[in-house]
């Protein structure tokens, strides 16, 4: 097998065993305090790309220059079954998650297709807007690279002009924080996370904190904007209800539990700037790991050969 | 019955209008005959339609009138021995209404695909009315209270 392959499958390998340790640790750690303590959407982001971030860090910037440091050049080593198969579930991983993202991205511009011509420079901070006739409530950001403001006519007529500039503010600081880049980085991150219920509970918290911060973001400490954008919420909410079914097609469907939540804390005086934490603390972790790594690459060295030898 | 200024002028005939064709999946002949009849007050024959399209056939006519009230755009009544049918909404409805259509699909199917989109409430689960009257009435509280202390 030639080195190059081999220092391949080393890389996707361990990527695959890190991952899949790290979905595990985040599981153990989301059960027992994560849950309560990740608070803004900063930190539920980190935490939920922890697996795939942390095993690609992992990956590139320890075990592959301690492979490289340490590895005699030679072309005879072959490589076990354990590291094939470790390398094929990365394999898989990543190619699902690229799947997934495209899959996502494409919906978005199908959706975008359907929403008709933009009015340019209507929307917020000069952004496009699009105006659809469409029946369906709905007051969006849509797309992760080029994203537009889509608000339907039932929107904006519901809604008093105080209340759809509101309404305009909440989707333009979606833009400005760009949710839906990162929106886009949570549905492809590449671990079994995604693959399983916890994928699915952080997204949703994520989605939920983000809907909040931008709230928070749009009205400031402006009473007579955040009353006016509670209006709109609860307006929105009602036409989402319609007089029969909901449209539980709208995306994933929130309890009015959620929406409440929100009026409830547009209502109350503004919390002030919650630190995200959890964020900072991966953020140092991730800086300090590889400088960490580097006075054990021998022993990481042994390791890895190991790994390449299992079940050989 | 049609009079003579109703007839559908070549012109007319010749505009397909395009948003339909193209999301409704409808046939030329079937837009030309529903043209024609939200272009009318009342309630047409197989028999009235024919005098508006002389060259088309009048089983050619009532085949697709038919083939419409199957894909349920037309109401039909008896009127004697034939039908009379109606458009069972207007041209800007039945847009408006496959807009929609199409809105709800995509975003049927975002829901397992995880659109990239950020929306400003989701879908609401509970159909929570007295929730939303009991937000709304603490709203209103709050601006009453806000405008009480401008005073």
């Amino acid at each position: 097998m030639s080195a190059i392959v081999l220092v391949g499958l080393v890389v996707l390998a361990t990527f695959g065993l890190a991952s899949m340790a790290l979905s595990g640790l985040l599981a153990l750690v989301w059960r027992l305090a994560a849950r309560r303590r990740a608070d803004t959407s900063l930190d539920l982001l980190s935490l939920r790309l922890l697996p795939a971030a942390g095993a690609a860090l992992l990956a590139l910037a320890v075990v592959l220059p301690a492979f490289l440091s340490y590895e005699p050049p030679r072309e005879d080593e072959a490589a076990g079954p354990w590291l094939w198969m470790f390398a094929a579930f990365a394999a898989v991983c990543l190619a699902h998650g690229i799947w997934r993202g495209a899959r996502a991205c494409s919906a978005a511009r199908a959706l975008l297709g359907r929403c008709g011509p933009a009015a340019p420079g209507d929307g917020p901070h000069g952004h496009p807007l699009h105006l659809p006739q469409a029946g369906e409530p709905l007051a969006a950001v849509i797309g992760a690279w080029r994203p537009r403001v889509v608000v339907t006519e039932s929107v904006r007529a519901a809604c008093s002009p105080e209340e759809f500039s509101e309404v305009l503010a909440h989707e333009a600081a979606h833009l400005a924080s760009g949710d839906n880049l990162k929106l886009l980085l949570l549905t492809s991150a590449p671990d079994v996370l995604a693959w399983t219920p916890l994928g699915a509970d952080l997204l949703e918290h994520w989605r939920n904190a983000a809907e909040r911060e931008a709230d928070q973001r749009a009205t400031g400490a402006d009473r007579e904007r955040r009353l006016a954008l509670a209006s709109a919420l609860i307006k929105v909410a009602r036409l989402q209800q319609g007089p029969g079914e909901p449209h539980a097609a709208l995306g994933m469907p929130v309890a009015a539990d959620d929406v409440a939540g929100r009026v409830r804390g547009l209502l109350a005086p503004p919390a002030g700037a919650v630190r995200p934490a959890i964020a900072l603390a991966l953020a140092v972790c991730a800086l300090l790991l590889p400088l960490i790594a580097v006075p054990r690459y021998a022993l990481l060295h042994e390791l890895i050969e190991r790994l390449v030898a299992l079940g050989r | 019955m049609l009079g003579n200024n109703q007839r559908v002028s070549p012109r007319t005939q010749g505009t397909v209008p395009h948003p339909l064709r193209s999301r409704a999946g409808l046939g030329p002949l079937e837009v030309r005959l529903l043209d024609i009849l939200w272009s009318r007050a009342d309630a047409a024959t197989v028999g009235d339609l024919q005098q508006a399209c002389p060259a088309l056939a009048y089983t050619t006519i009532m085949t697709t009138l038919d083939r419409l009230y199957r894909k349920r755009l037309l109401l039909r009544q008896r009127a004697g021995r034939a039908f009379a049918y109606r458009p069972r909404c207007s041209r800007d409805e039945l847009l408006s209404e496959l807009v929609s259509g199409h809105v709800t699909r995509l975003l049927g199917a975002s829901a397992e695909s995880h659109v990239v989109l950020s929306t400003l409430v989701r879908a609401v689960r509970d159909a929570d009315a007295a929730l939303l009257d009991e937000l709304e009435a603490l709203v209103r509280a709050e601006r009453s209270q806000l405008r009480g202390r401008g005073r």
